[in-house]
């Protein structure tokens, strides 16, 4: 069941608040969820709740505490019925190593973060729309 | 009854050589003895000298073929019967035919050779001993090689009272010199003559080593030959090798004759198994030295000869010892900073220390060092070449190195002599020492081209004159001694080690500084990548804080939001520079040919030169050759040098910038030229460091940009300079190795 929402797993407080302000401002339409810590990410993903609202997309961050991204997406990917739900690694990484092993082992686009508020303002609602509207 | 081995000897044999003669076959003996040959086992008497009748009163028919046993006593044939083979019984005293007789006999292979001669009574056996500790200790108090064989001749001739004794030593090539004597007075002297190795050819210089000392009693005496028994095998003569009694060859007696010898005692002088010399005596009449006598001369000179090596041992130890407290002193003085040249050549001692040579030199990392009296540098290469030519070991040696070479006067005064090693393997790296000319003048006893005269029948007989014959010895040097050699030779293996320690240091070293590069690399990166985030919160936060209260603030409050988003944006840049610079250093460089006035293009067109700069010029050399490197690392380079000719030139009147190529001393560089600020020549080295900017702030930047520059070029292994002068503008030339 999909909800309308998008599910954002990433530690760092200073850029959620940051993203909750451009979802605000520049794509009201859609929530945002996030999670800021491996273990519970993957103990949300593994739920009955995520189960009954699935989010549009996933945006996953490498460097979080307890679980790292790759990993968190490498157990995900193992249910086979969530592979249509996007999942974008949002990342301050640029290593040709994470790169390519996100995309390895299922990660449907790989984005460094933005440095400027600015940029940031300007991808996110692009990406948002490119897989939610263009990829439906 | 036949005629005997006698025959054997060759005696009018076309000699050729000198050395071939068989003299330990040479079937006769001398004539002041008697000689018996039986079989080992059936004692079956097979050979007799022709004289042995007037010993035993028996005649020769009668004798060969008859048992020992009828002639000695039974207590004697036992002796005989268990001796040892080469090993000489003790002498029996007989009574035979009213003469009182010493029967010497030994074994040899399965015959047994009795040797009879006159008996003598010897000296009184306690005067003997008195002599005989008077010698050794006369000796002992020696201290050096004349001086020993000077003492030694004074005693032999007073022994045993010939008319002439000398030392006579052998050289490398077995010619002989006399280095000491002691002769009647009247006599001319033969000190310091040379004899050629063909005096005392090779076979004779082995039965020396064998049997120690001989006599001839009367060189003028005909010789008695030996008879053989009907059916002994003709080709089997006998074997005098240890025979008291051996004939003598009679191209020696003839040479001995050529002198006027009458009688000789020769008395071998071994050294560690060789044969170091010999002591000769001659008569000029007759003599004989009976058997206790000459084992007694035996005994002396092992006695000489022991002193002589204990003495030389001494000698060498010390010089061995001195050699290895100067390596010592070398090592240290190479270990104290790591440097083989600093050590050997520059030190408070140096190469030139460990022998006697009178130059040296180092030859190591494309670099000649000399010492002393050494040659010039490009004869130093020449030797080099010339001593690889001629050996392939990693030791040379030779005291008449430039007897074939090609060379003027100064070079053979200073280097006629070489002694070199090898450091290495692989390359020409050695030390070499020089001992200089040595002119002398040899004195042979006779021409030594001359030892022997062909006559009639080719017949080879000795030369006859002995007159002294005087030769200059030219391009040739003092010998290299076995201590000198030696010592090059351990210097040579311990700097081969330090060497090898050295390598080993620095390959640990070099480890280590990979790992603390590739630390530092990580570090940098990821240190640049976390700086972001909270560069991010800045930014971010000013930016909303600007989008939401910016009418709210006066105009500081304002500028200060303005500031503070123009830093985190200097930041920023500063952030990518750095990952840009350090991405450089991590990835490696693949060549291909490109074309950098296209890439040139590309970067104007990318940084939208032409419609942000619309007064510069730019010259863009369409010609230029074909760059072979890494085409996104040199458009990195590129938008380096362009980026920074743009902003140096943005005040000039008539901004121009031009790229092309050119020949630097032969080298093709290309290059970007501007007309913009330039600086001073002096800081040339100083604008390719990290972070160092000549500019003030009114010039945006990192100060890494050169800095990367100078990294892909170094990557490529090629090379960049900068010509410039303030208000002049700045050209930066470079190309990829």
């Amino acid at each position: 069941m999909y909800s309308n929402h998008i599910l954002s797993i990433e530690d760092n407080p200073r850029d959620v608040a940051l993203m909750k302000r451009i979802f605000k401002k520049h794509i009201p339409e859609y929530n945002l969820m996030h999670i800021c810590d491996g273990e519970e990410a993957i103990s949300y993903l593994e739920s009955e709740s995520f189960k009954l609202a699935l989010p549009k997309l996933i945006l996953l961050d490498i460097k979080i505490p307890k679980l790292d991204g790759l990993e968190i997406l490498k157990r995900f990917r193992a249910y086979k019925e969530y592979l249509n739900i996007p999942v974008v690694i949002f990342s301050s990484s640029d290593l040709k190593k994470d790169i390519k092993e996100a995309y390895e082992i299922g990660a449907n686009s790989f984005l460094e973060k933005p440095k400027s508020y600015l940029e940031l303002s300007k991808t996110l609602p692009v990406l948002i729309e490119y897989w939610i509207v263009y990829n439906k | 009854m036949k005629e005997g081995s006698s025959e054997l000897y060759p005696e009018d044999l076309k000699l050729i050589d000198c050395d071939k003669e068989p003299i330990h076959i040479i079937g006769k003996i001398q004539s002041h003895g008697y000689l018996l040959v039986c079989d080992a086992t059936t004692l079956e008497i097979t050979y007799c000298s022709e004289n042995i009748d007037t010993l035993f009163n028996k005649s020769i028919s009668e004798l060969l073929g008859s048992s020992l046993e009828s002639l000695v006593e039974d207590h004697l044939i036992n002796d005989l019967e268990n001796a040892t083979n080469h090993v000489k019984l003790s002498p029996v005293r007989l009574h035979l035919n009213n003469e009182d007789i010493l029967l010497i006999a030994h074994k040899t292979g399965n015959s047994i050779l009795l040797e009879f001669e006159n008996f003598q009574e010897s000296q009184n056996a306690f005067d003997y001993q008195i002599q005989l500790s008077e010698v050794v200790t006369r000796l002992s108090e020696q201290n050096n090689e004349q001086q020993m064989c000077d003492v030694a001749v004074d005693l032999i001739k007073k022994l045993y009272d010939y008319n002439r004794v000398m030392i006579y030593k052998f050289d490398e090539n077995w010619d002989g010199i006399v280095i000491s004597e002691a002769r009647d007075q009247g006599m001319e002297t033969w000190l310091g003559l040379r004899y050629p190795a063909s005096d005392i050819p090779k076979q004779a210089r082995d039965l020396f080593l064998k049997q120690g000392v001989r006599i001839i009693s009367d060189v003028n005496e005909a010789p008695v030959s030996i008879l053989a028994h009907q059916g002994v095998e003709r080709n089997n003569p006998v074997d005098l090798t240890l025979s008291e009694l051996r004939g003598t060859s009679p191209i020696h007696i003839e040479y001995l004759q050529n002198m006027n010898v009458g009688a000789s005692l020769t008395a071998a002088i071994i050294f560690k198994g060789t044969l170091w010399g010999l002591i000769a005596c001659h008569h000029y009449t007759p003599k004989f030295v009976n058997y206790y006598e000459r084992q007694s001369c035996k005994f002396l000179t092992q006695v000489f000869s022991s002193q002589l090596l204990l003495s030389t041992t001494n000698t060498l130890l010390e010089k061995v010892n001195e050699s290895a407290n100067l390596r010592n002193t070398l090592m240290k003085q190479i270990s104290e900073n790591w440097d083989i040249s600093e050590g050997l050549v520059k030190g408070d001692m140096n190469l030139l220390d460990l022998n006697d040579a009178s130059g040296a030199a180092l030859y190591i990392d494309d670099i000649v060092y000399r010492l002393g009296d050494a040659p010039e540098e490009r004869d130093i290469f020449k030797f080099i070449s010339e001593i690889k030519k001629r050996s392939t070991q990693n030791l040379f040696q030779s005291n008449e190195f430039i007897l074939d070479l090609d060379c003027d006067k100064d070079l053979i005064r200073k280097a006629s002599g070489v002694l070199c090693v090898f450091i290495s393997k692989f390359k020409d790296d050695c030390l070499i020492w020089f001992k200089p000319e040595k002119k002398s003048t040899v004195n042979w006893a006779g021409n030594p081209d001359k030892s022997f005269t062909n006559e009639k029948n080719f017949r080879i007989s000795p030369r006859k004159s002995f007159e002294k014959w005087s030769v200059s010895q030219e391009k040739k040097s003092e010998p290299w001694q076995d201590y000198e050699v030696e010592a090059a030779s351990v210097l040579r293996q311990n700097i081969s080690e330090i060497i090898l320690k050295k390598y080993e240091e620095v390959k640990t070293l070099n480890n280590k500084l990979t790992i603390a590069y590739e630390d530092l690399e990580t570090f940098s990166y990821s240190v640049a990548h976390d700086l972001r985030a909270p560069l991010r919160g800045i930014d971010g936060f000013t930016q909303i804080l600007k989008e939401d209260y910016y009418e709210e603030l006066d105009d500081f409050g304002k500028s200060a939001i303005e500031t503070i988003l123009d830093s985190a944006s200097n930041m920023n840049q500063l952030i990518d520079n750095i990952l840009e610079f350090s991405k450089v250093t991590q990835y490696e460089t693949e060549r291909a040919p490109f074309d950098l006035a296209k890439i040139t293009n590309d970067i104007l067109d990318f940084l939208n030169v032409r419609l942000n700069h619309p007064k510069l010029k730019i010259t863009i050399d369409a010609n230029m050759p074909m760059l072979n490197g890494d085409a996104k690392m040199v458009t990195q380079l590129m938008q380096n040098l362009l980026t920074n000719a743009i902003k140096y030139t943005g005040k000039a009147e008539e901004p121009y910038i031009e790229v092309g190529s050119t020949l630097l001393n032969g080298d093709l560089f290309y290059y970007v030229k501007d007309n913009g600020i330039g600086f001073d020549q002096k800081h040339e080295h100083r604008i390719f460091k990290l972070f160092n900017r000549l500019v003030g702030e009114e010039y945006e930047g990192s100060g890494i940009g050169l800095a990367i520059v100078a990294r892909i070029v170094k990557k490529h292994s090629g090379i960049i300079t900068v010509k410039s002068a303030i208000n002049e503008g700045s050209t930066f030339f470079f190309n990829l190795g």
